[in-house]
C-alpha cells in the first residue's frame, strides 16, 4: 500500500522544457541483437513509482497501439529507431527512441492541470474519478503563494464544508477547523490530522512549514472517514509533506518580507468629549476637582492635545520567512531536505512568532521488493505576548484594550504627563484595573516556548506482485515550556491594583510535556481479474499511545522582580503544578474496493476501536461504512452528451466515533487539594480529599452516523467542474457534561446523552474561463450550507445556557442558549428597543418625569428611571425586566460561507485574487457595553466617539441611551443593542506574481524565479463596527461571536521571491 | 496447517500487547477504592468534609448575608440587582444561593458518606478512628439539617453516590430527615472529642454537638413540625452542656481597645483568637500570610462598617440596622452600640474618619459586631476577605436555648431566669453571677411573656449571627414580625426612594407563605425526575 506517495506537485513555473527533459530514466540496458522487428516490453509508472495503466503506447506514424495493464505492463514490437509514444489523458505526452534495448522502464509525469488527479485517502491514495466517499482537496499551490506562517491560517473559505475560525488575530492564536458543523456538544470538534499516515489529535500546527505541503485533503463523509473510526467523526484533514523527487538536485529557495498593519482602530471621544461625559456622568465634588479646578472651564478642554494611546500599542510590525528546500534522488534513494525561518513581529508591542523549523525526509529502495523512508521534522517556536482578551479575575477591566480605549486621552495640564506614569490619579486602582496600558503591555512576559520532534519511518514489503505489506512507526514528541511574569510596572504584579494586590511582583514557569507513539501495520492486496474487474483490499492492525505532563511552579511576591523568571526561588511559592495522564488507542481495520468498468464504484470499509478512555467492557467501538459511486458518463446512453465530459453520482453511509473525553473520565478520582477544598483547624489550613471526579463506568463512544449524496460534474472537456454535496449526520449518544442532581453530591458526569444532527449541502465549482496561449483565467467558488440542530439532551433538560463571562458580573448572566429543536449557541438576552422618550412619563408639578405605570421598567426601580434610559422589550407582559424577558437575540452561527479564487495569467505573470465570506451570523460586540454607554458606569472611562451622539434633551432622536442610563450597573442580561450582524466578505488574499522566462534563467543557471507581492486581509465589507469580524474570544459552539479586546487580525502585504536551482 | 498456527500465534500476540495498550494506569490520581487507607488519609478526608462549611453558600457569606438578613435585626442597604436579589427575596429556584446551599450541603454529605464508609480501612487507634466517625456522623446530620431546615422535605442521603445514572432521586419526609439527624448527632455525641481535648473551635467538640443538638430539638418543637416533645430533649441537651463545665460566657476584656466583655468576643473573631469557652464551634477562616496558595478566606465584617479605606478594612456597609433592633436594647445594654456602631466613616484611599450619627437617625445604622480595623495589621488587609472566624455557636446561645425549652417545658422557673439573666448580664458588662437590678428580667414573667423575651432576648444577643430567620419561622412569627418592619420604615425618617426601596424586601417576604421555604434548586428538579417543587415556587 502505498501511502507516503503522491503525485508530482512541483510549482507550475518549473515545467516547459526542463519538465520534457527529464522524463525519461533508463533502470537496465540489455544489449541486443539488433533485428528490424523485435518485442519490445517494460512498465510505465508515475514518478512517485505507481505503476499507471490505461496508457496508451503507440509506434508514431503506425497503426499498432496497445494499453498498459493494470500493472503498468505493455508489450508490443517495434524496430529499432521507431518513435514510441506513450499517452493518455492523465499524464504527459512522451516519446521514446527504440534502441537496442528490448526492455524500458517509463516514467510518466502527470499532467500540470490534473495534478489534482490524485486524491490521498485514509490508508491509501485514489484517482480523482475512483472516488466514492466527499474528499475535498485543498488548493496548495494557491495557497502556497502567498506566505502564511500556518496552513491553517490560509484554510478558510478554500474548501467546502471547512469551517475555519479563530480566536482572533494574535499571531499563533488557536484556529478551530469544523467540517461540516458541530457534532459534539461539550466535547472537541476538530478534525483529525493525518500527517504523512500518522494520525494526531490536535497537533500544533505550526509545526510544519506551509512550503513543505505537498498536498491537503479534507474527508468529510462516513465512507472518507470511517476508516479513522473511533476519531473520524469530526472528518479528518489529511497532510502529505514533499518527498524527494527522482530527478538531479532541486534548491528552492523562497523568501518574503513583509509588513502587517492593524486595519482599523477605533474612533474615540476627544479631550474635550471625554470631559464633557465625565461632567455629565458624575458632577461630584471629585470630578469638578478634576478637571475644573484653577479657573479651567470645559471649554479649556477644546484644544488640549490628544494622547493617542491605540497609535502607542498598536505598530506596524515586520514578518520574514525564509525557506530553504534540497530535493532530488533516483531510481533507490529520494530525499527532501528543508529549513525554514520565520519571525513574526505582532501588530500590538511586545507580541509576537518565531519559528526555527527543519524536515529531513528520506526514500530508499533496498530491493524491488522492499523499501523504507524516513521523516523527521523539527520545530522551535517561539510565541510571545499576552492575549488581549484574556481576563483575569473575572473583570472587563483587565483586558488589554480596556486600558487603552478607556484611558484618560490627555494629560490636565500642571498636572503629571500620563505617559510616563503607570497609574492615572483618578482612578481607584482597588476597583479597575486600568494602568498605562503602554507600560504594561511592554512589561508583562507571555512566553510559550515549544520544541516539537516527529520522527517517522516506513517499510514496504512486497510478499506477491498484488500484495503489499507497509509497517509504519512513529513518535511526536512536544515540549512547552510557558513562562509568565508581572513585574511592578504590569497590573498583575502591582501592588496597587486589585489583581497584584495579593501577589505582588510574580512569575510562573509550567513545562507541558506530550508525547505520541503510533504503529501502522497495512496489507494490500490489488487484483484486476480482467479488464473489468478490480479489487483492492485493504487489511490493516494499528496501535497507538500518548502520554502528557504538566510541571510548573509559580512564585508570588518576588523581592528582586529584574531577576525575572530566575527570581521565582526568592519568592513566596505558590501551588506546584503536576499531572500526568496517557491513553491508548488499539485499532483493526480493513477496507474493500471494487471497480467495475470503471463504471460503477463500491467501497466498504469497516474499523474496530480499543480505547484505554473506556472501561473494558465498552472499550471497543465498530465503526462500518459503504459507499457506491456510479460514472455514469461511461455509460453509453450517455456518450451523446457531448458537453458532459464527465459525471458520477456518489451515496455513501457510514458511522464513525468520537473520543475526545479526558483520559479517565470513566473513573471516580480522589484528589487532595488545599484551597477551595480545605479547610482550617486551629488556624493552621490543611488539605481536603475530595472526588474530582464522579466516574461513569458505562462510558462508551458518541456514535455520528453520516448520509451523503453528492455528484460530481465536468463539462466541456473539463473546463467546467462542479462538485455537489447533500448530506446529513446525527450524532448520538453524546458525551456531554450532563447535569446531575446536585444532591448527589456532583454537579456534573460524563455521561452519554443527547444528540445533535446536522445538515448541509456544499457546492463547489471550478471552471477555466478563457485558455488562450499568453492569457488565462480560471475561477473556483464554493459555498457551504449547513443546519445544526440539538435533538436531546438529559433527561427533561430542554436548553443549556452558556455564559460569556467578559465581567464578573456577567458570570452568572446567560449568553448564549442552546436549545432542544433550535442550533447550538443562539444568543439570548433581552431585546433592546431603543430609550425611553418623554411620552413613556408623567411629569410631575415640580418637573419630574415619572414612568407611566403601564410602560415596563428596565430592571432598575421604576422611580429611578429618566427620559433617555434604555428600553428593553417586555417579553412576559409583567411590566418588569427579569429573567423572564430572555429571548433569542442573534445567531453565533453562519448561514453560509465560503470563498472564490480568480486566477489570472498572462504571460509571465500571475494573479490570483481569493474572497472569503461569512453571511448570516451575528457577533457579540461586547466592547460596545463597556466603551458605548459605560454599563458598569465606571469612574473617567473614555467611550467610542459613537457615544457623542448619545441621547440628550437637545437630542432626543438618538436610540443610545443618555449618560447613566444603561439601566442597572449591575446588569441582569446581556441585550440585543451590541449584537452585530457579522457577515463579512473579506479580499482575503491577493498574489501577484512574475516568473522570468526560462531563456533569460539559463544563462544565469537559474531554473525558475518568480517574484512575488502577496497581500492578506486587504479589504474587508462589513456591517460590523468593530474592528475585526473574524473573532471569537470564547471560542466554542455553544458560545460563538464574542468580540471582547480581541487581537485584531492585521492587514498584511509581504514581497517575495521564490527561486529554484 | 503451519500457516494457520502461525496466524493464530500473530493474532495471540496481538491480543496481548492489546492489553498492554489499552490497559491504562491513571498516573495522576487515586481511585476512591484505594484511598482512605491510612489515618492521616482519613483526616484529609474529613477535612473535606469540612470544606463546605467555610464555602461561599455557607458561613463564608450566605447563611449570614445573602440569605441571613432582612428579618426583623437588618437589611441590605443598596438597591436590588442581580447580585443582591436574594436580600430582598427576589429569587427564584435558579438563584446562585439558592442552588449553592443545597449544592455545598450535599457535597459535605456525600464526603461525610464516603468516609464513613471507608472508615475502618485503615489500622489505626480506635478512639481517634471514632473521634474521626463522630465528626463526619455529626456534619452529615448538620447539612442534613441545613437542609431540612431550609427546603423541608429533601432526599435523605446516607450512602454515598455511585452511578451517574441514578438521576431520580425522592425526597424524604422531614421528619425521617429530623429522625436520622437526631441520630446521627446522638451517635457522634458519644464518639468526638471534648472542647478541653480538642483546643479550638473548629473541630466539633462533644458539647458543641449537644448544644447543635438543644437547636434541632428547638426547631423540630416548632414550625412546621411542631413535636413539642422536643422541648424537653432539648432542655436535657442543654442542660449537659453547662453540665459539662466546658464553657463559660466570657466575663474580661482588654480594656485598652474595647469596653466590654461581649465586644471582646468578636474583636477575638476579627484577631483570630480562639475563645472556645465562649465560641463552642466556629467557621474557620485563616489568611495564612496571604500566601494564596494556603488561605481559606472568610468575608465576616466586610458587609458592615462602609470604608474605603484598605489600612482600616475596607467594608461596603451593606447590612443595616432596624429601628426595632436599636430600640430593644435597654438603657446600660453595651450591646447595642457594638452591634450597631453609633458611628460610619468617612474615608477616603488614605483616610478614615468616624462621624458620629445625630441620635435622631437611628434607621439604617451599619452592623458593627465585626470590625475591620481589629484584625491584625498583618497580613496585609485585603480588600474583600479577611479571617475572621464565624461564630456557628455560642455558648450564650445554649443558654438561651436553655431558658426557652425550661419555659416551654416547665415554665419560667428560676433555671430558665437565671440562664437568660447571666446572657443580659454580661450585655451590660456586668458580673454574669451577681443579680443585677438593671440587667435582670424582672421577676413574675407569665410563661408566655417570658417566651416573648426570650425571642427578643436573641435578637439582642445574638443579631447578625444568621439565626434570626430560622428563629422566626421555627416560632410562627416570621409573617407577622416582618409585616410589621414595613410601617416601622415608612414612618422612619428614611428619604422616600429609600424607604420604598428597603421596604421591598419585607413587603415580598410576606406576600406569599412560599418564602418560609427555599425553592428546590433549577438544577436538581430540572434533572432529578423524583423532585417536587415546594409550594408556591
Amino acid at each position: 500500500m502505498i501511502l507516503l506517495q503522491c503525485h508530482s506537485d512541483a510549482p507550475r513555473y518549473q515545467y516547459g522544457v526542463f519538465a520534457k527533459r527529464c522524463l525519461i530514466l533508463l533502470m537496465l540496458c540489455f544489449p541486443i541483437v539488433v533485428f528490424a522487428q523485435k518485442q519490445v516490453s517494460g512498465t510505465v509508472k508515475d514518478t512517485s513509482g505507481r505503476p499507471l495503466r490505461d496508457i496508451t503506447v503507440s509506434i508514431k506514424g503506425g497503426a499498432k497501439t496497445v494499453i498498459t495493464d493494470s500493472l503498468g505492463r505493455f508489450k508490443l514490437s517495434a524496430a529499432k529507431g521507431d518513435v514510441v509514444i506513450f499517452s493518455s489523458v492523465n499524464n504527459e505526452e512522451l516519446e521514446l527512441k527504440v534502441d537496442d534495448r528490448n526492455q524500458y522502464n517509463i516514467i510518466l509525469r502527470g499532467k500540470v492541470k490534473d495534478l489534482d488527479d490524485v486524491i490521498v485517502i485514509g490508508y491509501g491514495i485514489s484517482r480523482k474519478g475512483d472516488i466514492t466517499g466527499s474528499v475535498s482537496k485543498a488548493p496548495i499551490e494557491n495557497i502556497q503563494k502567498a506566505p502564511v506562517r500556518s496552513f491553517d491560517e490560509a484554510l478558510a473559505g478554500r474548501m467546502a464544508g471547512v469551517n475555519v475560525s479563530s480566536v482572533d488575530g494574535q499571531p499563533g492564536s488557536a484556529v478551530n477547523i469544523v467540517i461540516r458543523g458541530a457534532n459534539s456538544v461539550t466535547q472537541d470538534n476538530s478534525p483529525l490530522y493525518v500527517v504523512d499516515g500518522f494520525p494526531m489529535e490536535s497537533p500544533n500546527n505550526n509545526n510544519i512549514n506551509p512550503q513543505d505541503i505537498e498536498s491537503i485533503e479534507v474527508l468529510k463523509d462516513a465512507s472518507a472517514t470511517a476508516i479513522y473510526g473511533a476519531r473520524g467523526a469530526n472528518g479528518v484533514i489529511i497532510i502529505t509533506t514533499k518527498k524527494g523527487k527522482i530527478g538531479p538536485p532541486v534548491i528552492n529557495f523562497n523568501a518574503s518580507v513583509g509588513t502587517q498593519k492593524n486595519i482599523k482602530t477605533m474612533d474615540l471621544m476627544s479631550p474635550y468629549e471625554f470631559v464633557k461625559y465625565q461632567l455629565e456622568k458624575d458632577y461630584t465634588q471629585q470630578s469638578a476637582n478634576n478637571f475644573l479646578g484653577n479657573g479651567k472651564t470645559l471649554e479649556s478642554y477644546r484644544d488640549i492635545p490628544e494622547i493617542d494611546w491605540q497609535s502607542k500599542l498598536f505598530r506596524q510590525a515586520t514578518m520574514s520567512n525564509y525557506s530553504l528546500s534540497i530535493s532530488g534522488g533516483n531510481n533507490y534513494s529520494k530525499y527532501y531536505i528543508s529549513g525554514n525561518l520565520v519571525n513574526q513581529d505582532g501588530t500590538i508591542i511586545n507580541s509576537g512568532y518565531k519559528r526555527y523549523q527543519g524536515t529531513i525526509s528520506l526514500d530508499q529502495v533496498i530491493n524491488p521488493k522492499l523499501k523504507t523512508g524516513i521523516y523527521i521534522n523539527y520545530s522551535s517556536l517561539n510565541q510571545s505576548g499576552i492575549s488581549p482578551s484574556s481576563i483575569t479575575t473575572g473583570s472587563v477591566t483587565t483586558g488589554t484594550l480596556y486600558s487603552v480605549w478607556g484611558y484618560q486621552n490627555f494629560s490636565v495640564s500642571g498636572a503629571t504627563d500620563l505617559q510616563d506614569y503607570l497609574f492615572d490619579p483618578s482612578i481607584d486602582p482597588t476597583i479597575d484595573a486600568r494602568i498605562n496600558p503602554i507600560l504594561n503591555q511592554q512589561h508583562l512576559v507571555r512566553e510559550n516556548l515549544g520544541t516539537n520532534t516527529v520522527v517517522n519511518a516506513y517499510a514496504e514489503y512486497s510478499i506477491m506482485p498484488n500484495l503489499k505489506l507497509r509497517v509504519t512507526g512513529g513518535i511526536t514528541n512536544n515540549l512547552t515550556q510557558a513562562n509568565q511574569f508581572n513585574d511592578t510596572f504590569t497590573v498583575y504584579g502591582n501592588k496597587h491594583t486589585f489583581v497584584g494586590a495579593a501577589k505582588g511582583p510574580n512569575g510562573s514557569v509550567v513545562f507541558y510535556k506530550n508525547a505520541t507513539w503510533v504503529n501502522e501495520n497495512t496489507l494490500t492486496y490489488n487484483k484486476s481479474f480482467n479488464a473489468n474487474n478490480q479489487l483492492t483490499l485493504l487489511a490493516g492492525m494499528t496501535e497507538s499511545g500518548n502520554s502528557t505532563s504538566t510541571y510548573g511552579a509559580s512564585a508570588t511576591n518576588l523581592p528582586n522582580p529584574s531577576l525575572g523568571i530566575s527570581g521565582l526561588n526568592e519568592g513566596t511559592p505558590e501551588i506546584i503544578q503536576a499531572v500526568s495522564s496517557s491513553w491508548g488507542l488499539m485499532s483493526f481495520l480493513g477496507r474493500i474496493d471494487y471497480k467495475l468498468r470503471s463504471t460503477y464504484l463500491l467501497t466498504l470499509s469497516f474499523r474496530a476501536d480499543g480505547s484505554s478512555k473506556f472501561a473494558e467492557s465498552n472499550r471497543w467501538g465498530y465503526f462500518p461504512s459503504g459507499a457506491f459511486a456510479w460514472r455514469f458518463k461511461q455509460e453509453k446512453f450517455m456518450q451523446r452528451f457531448r458537453a458532459l465530459s464527465d459525471g458520477k453520482l456518489r451515496v455513501s453511509y457510514g458511522v464513525t466515533g468520537n473520543n475526545r473525553i479526558g483520559d479517565f473520565s470513566y473513573k471516580s478520582s480522589v484528589a487532595v487539594a488545599a484551597n477551595s477544598q480545605g479547610y482550617t483547624f486551629g488556624n493552621s489550613t490543611t488539605s481536603g480529599a475530595f472526588i474530582s471526579n464522579f466516574g461513569n463506568a458505562n462510558l462508551k463512544w458518541e456514535t455520528t452516523s453520516q448520509l451523503n449524496i453528492g455528484a460530481d460534474l465536468s463539462f466541456f472537456k473539463n473546463r467546467i467542474n462542479l462538485t455537489a454535496d447533500i448530506y446529513r449526520k446525527k450524532t448520538t449518544d453524546l458525551l456531554i457534561y450532563a447535569n446531575l442532581p446536585l444532591s448527589l453530591g456532583y454537579s456534573q458526569a460524563l455521561r452519554n446523552i443527547g444528540s445533535v444532527q446536522n445538515q448541509g449541502l456544499e457546492l463547489t465549482l471550478s471552471t477555466i474561463n478563457i485558455k488562450t496561449k499568453d492569457f488565462k483565467w480560471g475561477t473556483s467558488f464554493n459555498i457551504s450550507f449547513n443546519q445544526n440542530k440539538l435533538l436531546s439532551l438529559t433527561e427533561n433538560q430542554i436548553a443549556i445556557t452558556s455564559t460569556a463571562p467578559i465581567d464578573y458580573y456577567f458570570r452568572n448572566i446567560p449568553a448564549y442558549i442552546s436549545k432542544v429543536g433550535n442550533q447550538l449557541g443562539m444568543m439570548y438576552g433581552y431585546i433592546w428597543e431603543g430609550v425611553y422618550q418623554y411620552s413613556d412619563f408623567n411629569k410631575t408639578a415640580n418637573g419630574n418625569y415619572i414612568l407611566k405605570d403601564n410602560i415596563t421598567t428596565n430592571g432598575n426601580l421604576r422611580s429611578a428611571i429618566q427620559p433617555g434610559d434604555i428600553k428593553f422589550k417586555d417579553i412576559n407582559g409583567d411590566l418588569t425586566i427579569n429573567s423572564n424577558d430572555y429571548t433569542i437575540i442573534g445567531r453565533g452561527l453562519p448561514i453560509h460561507t465560503g470563498g472564490i479564487t480568480n486566477d489570472f495569467s498572462y504571460k509571465n505573470f500571475d494573479l490570483s485574487i481569493f474572497f472569503q465570506w461569512s453571511y448570516g451570523n451575528d457577533i457579540m460586540n461586547a466592547n460596545r457595553y463597556i466603551f458605548e454607554g459605560n454599563m458598569f458606569g465606571r469612574a473617567n472611562l473614555n467611550q467610542f466617539a459613537s457615544y457623542e451622539n448619545r441621547w440628550t434633551p437637545q437630542n432626543t432622536g438618538s436610540t443610545l441611551y443618555r449618560t447613566n442610563g444603561g439601566g442597572p450597573t449591575t446588569p441582569t442580561g446581556t441585550n440585543s443593542r451590541v449584537i452585530e450582524d457579522g457577515s463579512y466578505i473579506r479580499l482575503k488574499t491577493l498574489s501577484l506574481g512574475y516568473s522570468f522566462s526560462e531563456k533569460l534563467l539559463k544563462k544565469a543557471k537559474i531554473k525558475g524565479c518568480r517574484f512575488y507581492l502577496a497581500a492578506q486581509n486587504l479589504a474587508t465589507w462589513t456591517k460590523y463596527s468593530g474592528m475585526d469580524p473574524e473573532v471569537s474570544v470564547f471560542n466554542s459552539v455553544l458560545t460563538p461571536g464574542v468580540d471582547y479586546s480581541a487581537y485584531p487580525r492585521p492587514r498584511t502585504v509581504t514581497l517575495g521571491a521564490n527561486i529554484t536551482f | 496447517m503451519k500457516r494457520l498456527l502461525q496466524f493464530i500465534l500473530s493474532i495471540s500476540i496481538a491480543l496481548c500487547s492489546c492489553n498492554k495498550v489499552l490497559d491504562k494506569k491513571a498516573s495522576d490520581f487515586i481511585e476512591p477504592s484505594n484511598y482512605y487507607n491510612s489515618e492521616s488519609e482519613l483526616n484529609l478526608a474529613l477535612a473535606g468534609v469540612y470544606d463546605p462549611i467555610g464555602n461561599e453558600y455557607l458561613y463564608c457569606s450566605s447563611l449570614w448575608y445573602q440569605l441571613g438578613i432582612c428579618t426583623d435585626e437588618a437589611f441590605y442597604y443598596y438597591s436590588s440587582s442581580a447580585y443582591s436579589a436574594p436580600m430582598f427575596y427576589q429569587y427564584d429556584y435558579t438563584n446562585a444561593y439558592i442552588v449553592g446551599l443545597w449544592q455545598q450541603c450535599y457535597i459535605g454529605i456525600e464526603r461525610a458518606n464516603l468516609l464513613i464508609a471507608n472508615i475502618n480501612k485503615p489500622s489505626m487507634d480506635e478512639t481517634r478512628r471514632q473521634a474521626i466517625l463522630g465528626e463526619a456522623l455529626f456534619l452529615r446530620a448538620y447539612y442534613h439539617f441545613l437542609l431540612v431546615s431550609n427546603y423541608g422535605d429533601v432526599p435523605l442521603k446516607l450512602t454515598p453516590s455511585s452511578n451517574v445514572n441514578s438521576v431520580d432521586v425522592p425526597r424524604t419526609p422531614m421528619k425521617d430527615v429530623y429522625a436520622q439527624i437526631l441520630q446521627d448527632m446522638t451517635d457522634a455525641e458519644r464518639k468526638v472529642n471534648t472542647a478541653t481535648t480538642i483546643g479550638n473551635a473548629s473541630h466539633v467538640s462533644k458539647t458543641a454537638v449537644q448544644g447543635i443538638l438543644a437547636r434541632v430539638c428547638l426547631t423540630m418543637a416548632g414550625f412546621p413540625l411542631q413535636d413539642q416533645s422536643k422541648y424537653a430533649e432539648a432542655l436535657s441537651w442543654a442542660n449537659k452542656v453547662v453540665a459539662s463545665g466546658e464553657h463559660a460566657l466570657r466575663a474580661t476584656y482588654n480594656a485598652a481597645i474595647t469596653n466590654s466583655a461581649y465586644s471582646q468576643i468578636f474583636i477575638n473573631e476579627c484577631q483570630d483568637i480562639y475563645d472556645v469557652k465562649e465560641c463552642m464551634w466556629e467557621a474557620d477562616f485563616y489568611l495564612n500570610n496571604n500566601n494564596t496558595a494556603y488561605f481559606e478566606d472568610g468575608k465576616l465584617g466586610t458587609m458592615s462598617l462602609a470604608c474605603v479605606n484598605l489600612d482600616t478594612g475596607f467594608a461596603g456597609g451593606n447590612i443595616r440596622t432596624t429601628i426595632k433592633l436599636y430600640n430593644s436594647y435597654g438603657n446600660g445594654d453595651l450591646r447595642r452600640d457594638w452591634n450597631i456602631a453609633p458611628f460610619y466613616f468617612n474615608s477616603t484611599a488614605t483616610t478614615a474618619t468616624r462621624v458620629n450619627y445625630a441620635t435622631s437617625n437611628i434607621i439604617a445604622r451599619e452592623s458593627a459586631k465585626w470590625r475591620r480595623y481589629f484584625e491584625p495589621p498583618s497580613p496585609t488587609k485585603q480588600q474583600y476577605y479577611n479571617g475572621t472566624n464565624f461564630p456557628i455557636l455560642r455558648y450564650a446561645d445554649v443558654l438561651l436555648m436553655l431558658a426557652e425549652a425550661e419555659n416551654e417545658v416547665n415554665g419560667p422557673t428560676s433555671l430558665a431566669y437565671s440562664s437568660i439573666n447571666q446572657v443580659r448580664r454580661r450585655g451590660y458588662n456586668l458580673p454574669v453571677g451577681t443579680a443585677s437590678a438593671i440587667a435582670d428580667l424582672p421577676a413574675g414573667l407569665s410563661k408566655v411573656q417570658f417566651r416573648q423575651v426570650i425571642m427578643d432576648e436573641r435578637a439582642r444577643e445574638l443579631c447578625f449571627e444568621g439565626l434570626r430567620k430560622a428563629d422566626l419561622i421555627r416560632w410562627g412569627t416570621f409573617n407577622t414580625v416582618l409585616s410589621a418592619m414595613i410601617p416601622e420604615i415608612n414612618t422612619s425618617n428614611a428619604s422616600a426612594s429609600n424607604k420604598s426601596l428597603w421596604a421591598l424586601g419585607y413587603s415580598t417576604a410576606v406576600s406569599s407563605s412560599r418564602y418560609l421555604l427555599l425553592p428546590i434548586p433549577s438544577l436538581e428538579i430540572n434533572v432529578n425526575k423524583a423532585m417536587t417543587q415546594n409550594p408556591g415556587w
